[in-house]
């Protein structure tokens, strides 16, 4: 989140977020209501106050979008009882994001925010190499 | 004295009796001597002596005992120079003696610290040098550590592209599909 000064734009911001979150994740129709309320009543310095939203929203999209890449189709069962049990272990609501990409030869790699779990083959090569 | 005024007064007594038997009387009148005037010559001449002793003497010794005290005085600076002059040279003798041994002592120190330096340029180059060896022995294994750097990443690089264009021919699409859900399993155990 972008450091604000002034502590009213500050508590606004923070309130903008919680209302743009539904279970803990970014909604984008709640982000839609905020964006259209500060659209309606333009709040002072509201450039700076939308760029902080911004940045605030983008964390938490990116701390809460569970990535998956991986070569091969995964089982959709399988993939579901994985997305719970990273969201236990991460104590948070988690956003799906799966896709396919045959360069990683075989295996998957999962990114959620800064975690990375790579047990894909082209890590383990590259692991190897190193 | 006494015998010249006894006999003046022999004379002047016995004047009557000049032509007595006394042999002195003879004698006197044999050599004609005059009582009056031998009695005037006696008083001048004591006058004189009295009038040298009061006007000469007295000026003289008082100038000879000058001269004395001159020539003792000459003499105890003369005696005293002497001994300044020994002092002097004694004292001279130790300090060139002095001098002689600073010279020495700084002689000495001058060669101990020509040789510390010496030692110590010595040392420094000798550090220097093992330095220079060592910074080069370090460069070179930098240099040999960063070519079996480069030549395994190379190696490696042709070996993981290699591997890859062969496992992804090789693997079918069930296997990939096994394989990805078995990694998801193991990321989610781990």
């Amino acid at each position: 989140m972008l450091k604000i000064k002034d502590r009213r734009q500050r508590m606004l911001v923070k309130r903008m977020v919680e209302l743009s979150l539904k279970d803990g994740i970014p909604d984008s129709e709640r982000v839609s209501a905020v964006l259209s309320a500060v659209r309606n009543q333009t709040p002072r310095s509201h450039r700076t106050i939308l760029r902080a939203y911004l940045a605030a929203i983008r964390s938490l999209i990116r701390e809460s979008t569970l990535e998956v890449v991986h070569a091969g189709a995964l089982d959709s069962q399988g993939i579901d009882s994985f997305r719970k049990g990273m969201e236990t272990r991460m104590n948070r609501n988690l956003m799906l994001d799966s896709r396919e990409d045959p360069s990683l030869i075989a295996g998957s790699r999962v990114t959620i925010g800064d975690h990375v779990w790579d047990a894909s083959l082209r890590g383990l090569i590259a692991r190897l190499i190193d | 004295m006494k015998i010249w005024f006894q006999i003046a007064a022999d004379t002047v007594g016995t004047a009557a009796d000049a032509a007595s038997t006394n042999p002195i009387t003879r004698l006197l009148v044999n050599f004609h001597v005059d009582t009056e005037r031998f009695v005037a010559q006696v008083l001048a001449i004591l006058i004189v002596f009295v009038a040298l002793w009061l006007f000469a003497s007295k000026p003289i010794l008082k100038t000879m005992d000058e001269r004395r005290k001159k020539i003792s005085d000459g003499l105890e600076y003369a005696e005293e120079m002497k001994q300044k002059l020994a002092e002097a040279e004694k004292r001279q003798a130790e300090m060139l003696k002095e001098a002689a041994l600073e010279a020495k002592r700084i002689s000495e120190d001058a060669q101990a610290k020509a040789r510390e330096l010496v030692d110590r340029s010595a040392a420094e180059t000798a550090r220097r040098n093992e330095e220079m060896v060592a910074r080069t022995r370090e460069a070179l294994e930098l240099e040999r550590k960063q070519m079996v750097s480069e030549v395994r990443e190379q190696v490696s690089r042709l070996v993981a592209i290699t591997s890859s264009k062969v496992l992804q021919r090789e693997l079918s699409a069930e296997e990939k599909s096994r394989f990805a859900n078995a990694s998801l399993k193991e990321i989610a155990q781990q």
